[in-house]
Order: C-alpha cells, then structure tokens, then sequence
C-alpha cells in the first residue's frame, strides 16, 4: 500500500495535496496524521490532538489487556507451584503408605525422628524425605549401585524449581472406634511465591499401623466345637454324648487340657504330610525352573511354606503350655474318670516335646529359603521385592533367637549392617528399616525388648518350663503303654476337615 | 461518524470537522475490540488450565481419600482374625464418612471364590480362601474415585505385625454403584482377570525362554512373529550392512563399543550375602533323651518319616542353594 501523506497550505486552504507520492487520498483514515508531519512551522496541525487523544485510549485500553500477560504468566506459576508442592506430598505419601507396609519401626520413627516435624528445605538434603532422590540418570536411574543425591545443584532445573521449598510431615496415632489403630498424616509444604511470599499447602491422608495378632488354633477357637472334637478323638464310642456330660465329675478341666493337646496336635501331624509334599513339589519346580525369577518365586514360596509350618507349630506350643503345665503338676492320669486310653496321653506328651524340633527344623528351613531368594541372582528383579525375602528371614532369625536360641545377636547384626550398607542411599525406607533393627539387636535383651508379641515370648517361656517335667512325669506313668499313633480313635484328616 | 468539536489553536473550525469523516478512531475502536476478544481469550485459556490442574488435584486428593479409608480398613481388619471378622455374616456398608477432608463409603465383603489356579506359586496368593473384596467410592469436593481391592490375610505367617496383603487393586468408573451386589460382579471380573492370566503364563513364559535363547536381531523377529518390511527400492543400499538389522556392529560411539554379546550381566555383588546361622539343639538333653527311650527320634515328628531340614547353607552365591537340605534328619547335634 502506498501511503499518502497531505499536509494543508494555509488556513483558508484546506484542501490536500499530495506530498510525497501525488496520490490523494481525502476520504483514507491516514489523513488524520497530517498533523504530525507539518513541516512548515505556520501549518496547523489540528489532527495532533485527536492522534493523541487516540493513543491515549488505545493505551488506556491495552493497559488491563496487556497486564493480562504479566497476570497469565503469574497464575501459570502459581499452578506450576501448587503441581510442585503437590507432587512433592504425593510423593512422600506413596512412600510412606509402602514403608508402612514393609517398616513397623515406621509410626515410631516418624515420632521420635524431630526432623520430620520441622520445615526443612526440600533442596541439598535438608528434609529427611528428599534425601535421596531416584532416576538420577535416564531412564529410569542409575543401575548400578551407590548414593543417589539429593536435589542438589547438579540437578539445575529441578533445583531451580523447588529451592524455596520446605517440607514436613506431622504424624499422630489415632484408635479406630471399633479396633485397630492408624496413623494420621499431615503434609505441609511451604514456599515463596512469584512476589516473595509465603504459600503453604496442607494435605492430609492416613496409613495402616500394624498390630500384633494372636494367633490361636483354628480347632480350639470355639470351645463348643472343641469339645466335640475331643469326644470324637478321645472317646469314639461315646459320640453322642457331649465333653461336659462325660466329665462332670470335676475331671473336665483336666480333660479339656488334654483334649485340646490332642485336637491341636493331631491336625498339625497331617498337616506335616501336606507341607513335606508341597516342599518337595517345589524342589522340583525349581530343578526345572525356565528363568531366574522363576526360581527366585520358588525360593520364596518355599520359605512362606516353612515360615506357615513354623507358625503353626509355635502358636500351638503357645496355646498349649498352660495346659501343658498343668499336665505336668496336675493331671494324674488315674484320676480321670472315665479313663481315656492311656497311650493317648503318651503319644500327645511325646508329639508336644517332639513339636519343638519341628518348629526349629521349619523355622531355619524357612531362612534358608528366604535367604535363597535374596540371594538367587534373579536378574530383572525389583530389589524391593528382593529385599522382602530379606525381611521375612530377618523375622523368622529373631523369632529363632528369641525361642530355640542360640541367645546371639552377632548373626542378626551382621546381616542388617550389610543390608544397610547397601540401602543407604538408595531406598530410604529400608536404610531407615535396618538401622533401626540394628539398634534394636545389640543384645538380645534389647531384642527382647523390642519384639512386638511380648506374649509368644512369654507362652515359649511357659512351654520350656513345663516341657521337660511334663513329659518326663507322663511318660514314667505311661510307661507299660505302647506307642503308636494308631490307637487315636480318629484320623487326624476327620479332625482338619470337620 | 463525524466530529463534533474540534480546536485547533483555540479556534473551532466547524467547516472542517463538518466536512471530515474520522477514521482514526474507527480503527482504534475495532483495534480495541480484538485486543479485548484477544484478552479474553487469554484470560478464558489461562483460568481453564488453572481449572484442570484444581481438577487434578481434587482427583488426586479423592485417590488420597479413598487410600485413607482403605487404611482404615485395613488397620481395623488386620487386629483381628479371619474368623473373627465383622462381615463374615454379609456385606458391610458404611456410606459418607468424613476421612482426609473428604467423604467415603464403602463394602466389604468376602471374596467371589476364585478357582484354584494351576501355577502352585500363584495359587498360594490368588486362590488364597481367606480373602476379602473392598469397593470405596472416594469423594473430595466435585471429584469422586471408586476403587477396588482384594485383600488376603495371611493368618498363617510368622509376621508379628499382622499384615494383609492386596492381592489385586483397580480402579472402576465413576459411575458404579456401590453395593454388594456390584462388588460381586467386579470380583467375578477380578477372578476372570486372574484366570486369563493363569492360561497365559505358559505362553509368556514360552516366549520368554525363546527370547532369552535368541542371539540375533534376526532370531529375535523369528521368534517374536515380526515380519519385516519390504526393503527400500529408492534410496541406494547401505554397503555395510544391506537389511539394516544384521549387519556389523554400529561404531563405537553409538553404543560405546557393546554388543550383545559383550554386555556385562548384572552384578549383584553389593547385596550382602547372607552368612550360616548357628545351628542349635532342637531338644534338651534331658527330653532328647526321654523321647529317645519311648522308642522315637526327632526326626520322626508324627510318625510320618517326615524329610528333615537341616541347618542351612545359606552363603552360597548365585541361587539355587537357598532351601538346601539335606536328608540327614537335621535336628542339630
């Protein structure tokens, strides 16, 4: 477009004339800057004010329009920090939900632990939830081990964003109305905005406490259904009547005690039979294995295979130890009335002290397995899952500590200072995991201590205790009597499967 | 449009403005409106995205409610035993319960029996009898998450910490209702899941065997099914390596020298290996040897010839040695 330029003469002349290209142009728009490019010091630029008045609306005008921008790129920051600070708590809530549930020490640790409680920077390390940060390298993070850092100046762009962050965490246990505790958590998160002032965002969430679970024999949790069992065992010919009934000359507590020996044991001698054929189903799978994680599935099915056994066997040493003392003071088998088949009594006191190596035996079969997983190479396996194997074995070595013995804590000690050699720096939880066991496996009061079902330890001390006695004092009264399981006047198949 | 009063050096010149049309103004008015539909949009553009992210978020604080009462039902569950537990006479329902800032209801109930899965392995997990199914609907302010979980106890564990482990968790649509009723059919769908898996696992694990024996890039399409493309008429063949997949290796500074033949495997030599535990006396002497004169060993729990296990061999490097036992009764000295 050509532009034309006009400029008046005089006064009295005000028709345009073209300056610069010849072309008039009286009806363009562009007239109205003639004013501008008077040169002639008597021209009259009359048109300069509506230009300037023009402008000065145009800048009127732009002015909340263009603050927009400033405005648009301040909310966009506002966002981008609300998504920090987010990310940031979704981020500690996800692991901290996990270490609940791979941590005990976890509820503990966050009280006891100062820091957490405390806004502390996010950046160089300062709060003890981004001490150490994965995926250093892409993808996926580095392979090889070693201390991953924290967000530090080596990682600028992440450093830039969250350097005005603070974090913490307040953590309260609460009772659930009805039973079972969780832990409440509160997030917060505080930064400096686009303008240098302080923005907070709260959130809060709640994650399982465990606690301790006692576990009775399946048969002897109803007593009703209890006695039954121990009519049909004990006095097969007498189906129809029931315990009470049979005993209400004052022997019935005395016979519950050994009723409850028999139906508890006698299940756990089947059950023998089905965990020798699974252990041995396994053992096959694992000459054939097709891959390494495979074998590592193996190894650790095997262990929750020997640990169940394990458990088994000791909640049932626990139940019976009241009952087993008992035996060992009380019970007189000659008093019974009626008398139940004195083989009976032999074969249970022997299966009660033969039951301790059966629990020994299940229990080191189980770290054994533990400890094979953990340690099979099991390439492309997650070191998480790998490390749960760890755990389990750790539980079944203290279990075995506190009960069997040796009362060392060298081997649990050695075993948490390597894993936590390897941990710190890289899974935060687990480092936080094994240094807390290591304290608590100084010694093996301290073990004690710290062991969360004081009661096993207390129902192991009971069954020691009455162990030797008890089956020494049943087995010179029962002496003339042969030993045989067939005897039992039920198979133990019809007990398990009633 | 025309003016209506004009002033230049303090005079009106009324001829003038009578005979002008202004355009100037005309032009700056419709610059204005399309700076103002401009800004608009700018600013529409700008509180839409800063309404996806408060979107976001409230969806993320709603997952936040829903694992928050899946805590609490855990917590609550895990105190106590399978028999033991408050639905074991039907479904239970708890509607809009304040939790994290926002509202949740949920059902448990137990689990749609699943049928025994022909993996052992998995079997242990899946085809657990003591499971539970969990459906929570979540809800914080406009966003709602209904989530769902099947949880197995594991009663027979040595874990002091009693502990119950989700076996299976997925998220359903919003829209679902949430009742027993539903909760069934999504178990039943959950079971379906685990079923389908169990008939592909020996085809995964087939190929997975094929696609470890593989060496080549050319064993690896043959034994993945990949048909490759017809080869380029129109660009002049690459020498060195013509099919472009068997060729000789890229130069060092693509791939830092490593084929898959040279690749390091990888070392787990950082993982502490775990040392021989001490090995014990199952018995005291004094029960040793009374059990021993009523004619039993202690290798004979049951009377059953049950395998011994012995104390372990745990040391070993490299798999395999783990659950060694041997057969000598292992019941200590």
């Amino acid at each position: 477009m050509r532009m034309a330029v006009t400029v008046t003469r005089s006064p009295s002349d005000l028709r345009p004339q073209t300056l610069l290209t010849g072309v008039r142009s009286p009806e363009s728009g562009l007239e109205s800057v003639r004013g501008l490019l008077c040169q002639s010091p008597g021209m009259k630029g009359f048109s300069l004010l509506e230009v300037v008045l023009a402008f000065l609306i145009l800048g009127l005008a732009l002015a909340p329009i263009l603050s927009l921008f400033p405005s648009a790129g301040k909310q966009a920051r506002q966002t981008s920090d609300v998504g920090q600070a987010l990310a940031l708590q979704e981020r500690t809530a996800e692991e901290l939900r996990v270490a609940a549930w791979e941590n005990p020490h976890l509820a503990r640790g966050l009280s006891l632990d100062p820091q957490c409680s405390q806004d502390l920077p996010v950046v160089d390390g300062g709060s003890p939830f981004f001490r150490a940060v994965e995926n250093d390298l892409a993808p996926g993070g580095p392979l090889v081990p070693g201390p991953d850092s924290s967000i530090n100046a080596q990682k600028p762009s992440l450093y830039r964003a969250l350097r005005t962050y603070r974090f913490s965490v307040r953590s309260q246990m609460r009772a659930l109305p009805t039973t079972g505790q969780v832990l409440d958590l509160s997030f917060r998160t505080l930064w400096k905005d686009f303008a240098n002032r302080d923005s907070t965002l709260e959130m809060t969430t709640v994650v399982p406490v465990y606690s301790v679970r006692q576990g009775t024999p399946w048969v002897v949790k109803s007593r009703e259904r209890a006695d039954r069992l121990i009519v049909k065992a004990c006095y097969p010919s007498r189906s129809g009547l029931s315990l009470p009934q049979l005993f209400s000359s004052g022997n019935l507590a005395a016979m519950r005690d050994l009723g409850d020996m028999v139906i508890v044991m006698l299940p756990l001698v089947y059950w023998t039979s089905y965990y020798d054929a699974q252990v041995s189903q396994f053992e096959s799978m694992a000459t054939t294995a097709s891959s390494d994680i495979d074998l590592f599935r193996i190894r650790l099915a095997q262990g929750r295979l020997h640990e169940a056994r394990a458990a088994a066997c000791v909640n049932a040493m626990v139940y019976l130890a009241p009952a087993l003392q008992r035996m060992a003071t009380a019970l007189d088998p000659a008093t019974l009335n009626p008398k139940p088949p004195l083989v009976l009594i032999r074969n249970m006191a022997i299966e009660t002290a033969l039951i301790r190596a059966e629990f020994h035996r299940a229990l080191t079969a189980a770290v054994s397995a533990y400890c094979g997983a953990y340690n099979s190479p099991g390439a492309g396996q997650l070191t998480r899952v790998q490390a749960r194997a760890f755990l389990r074995a750790i539980d079944c070595i203290k279990l075995q500590t506190l009960t069997i013995g040796p009362e060392d804590t060298t081997f649990l000690k050695s075993m948490l200072v390597g894993f936590l050699a390897v941990e710190e720096g890289r899974d935060q939880y687990y480092a936080d995991y094994a240094r807390v066991e290591s304290e608590h496996v100084l010694s093996t009061n301290s073990l004690r201590a710290s062991f969360p079902n004081q009661s096993l330890i207390k129902g192991w001390k009971l069954y020691n205790a009455a162990l030797e006695p008890g089956v020494t004092e049943v087995l010179h009264r029962t002496a003339g009597a042969s030993s045989s399981s067939s005897v039992v006047g039920v198979s133990p198949a019809s007990l398990t499967t009633e | 449009m025309s003016y209506t009063f004009f002033v230049t050096r303090g005079r009106t010149r009324t001829r003038f403005i009578e005979n002008k049309v202004g355009g100037a103004m005309m032009m700056v008015l419709a610059l204005l409106l399309v700076l103002l539909a401009f800004g608009l949009i700018l600013k529409g553009l700008s509180s839409s995205a800063y309404r996806e992210v408060d979107v976001i978020n409230q969806h993320l604080r709603a997952v936040s409610v829903g694992e928050s009462t899946f805590a609490q039902v855990v917590s609550r569950l895990s105190t106590l035993s399978w028999s033991e537990r408050w639905f074991k006479g039907g479904a239970d329902f708890q509607a809009d319960m304040p939790i994290a800032g926002g509202y949740a209801s949920y059902v448990i109930q137990d689990a749609a029996r699943h049928p025994a899965s022909p993996d052992p392995l998995s079997s242990q997990v899946f085809s657990h009898g003591e499971q539970a199914d969990l459906y929570v609907r979540a809800t914080y302010r406009r966003s709602t998450v209904l989530m769902f979980w099947r949880l197995t106890m594991t009663e027979d564990s040595l874990d002091m910490m009693a502990r119950i482990v989700p076996a299976c968790y997925t998220f359903t649509p919003q829209d679902g209702t949430l009742s027993p009723s539903q909760t069934t059919l999504i178990g039943q769908r959950v079971n379906a899941w685990l079923g389908e898996r169990d008939v592909n696992r020996p085809i995964t694990q087939s190929l997975l065997l094929a696609v470890k024996r593989a060496a080549s890039a050319t064993q690896l399409q043959s034994v993945l099914g990949f048909t490759p493309p017809a080869p380029v008429l129109d660009g002049s063949p690459t020498p060195e390596s013509p099919d472009g997949m068997s060729g000789s290796a890229p130069p060092v500074g693509a791939s830092g020298g490593l084929t898959p033949a040279t690749l390091p495997s990888f070392s787990r030599a950082q993982l502490p290996l775990l040392p021989s535990p001490p090995s014990v006396s199952p018995l005291p002497p004094a029960i040793a040897s009374a059990v021993a004169s009523s004619g039993r060993s202690v290798s004979e729990f049951g009377g059953r010839g049950t395998r011994g296990h012995s104390t372990t061999t745990i040391s070993a490097r490299g798999g395999g040695s783990g659950g060694d036992e041997d057969e000598d009764g292992g019941d200590g000295d």
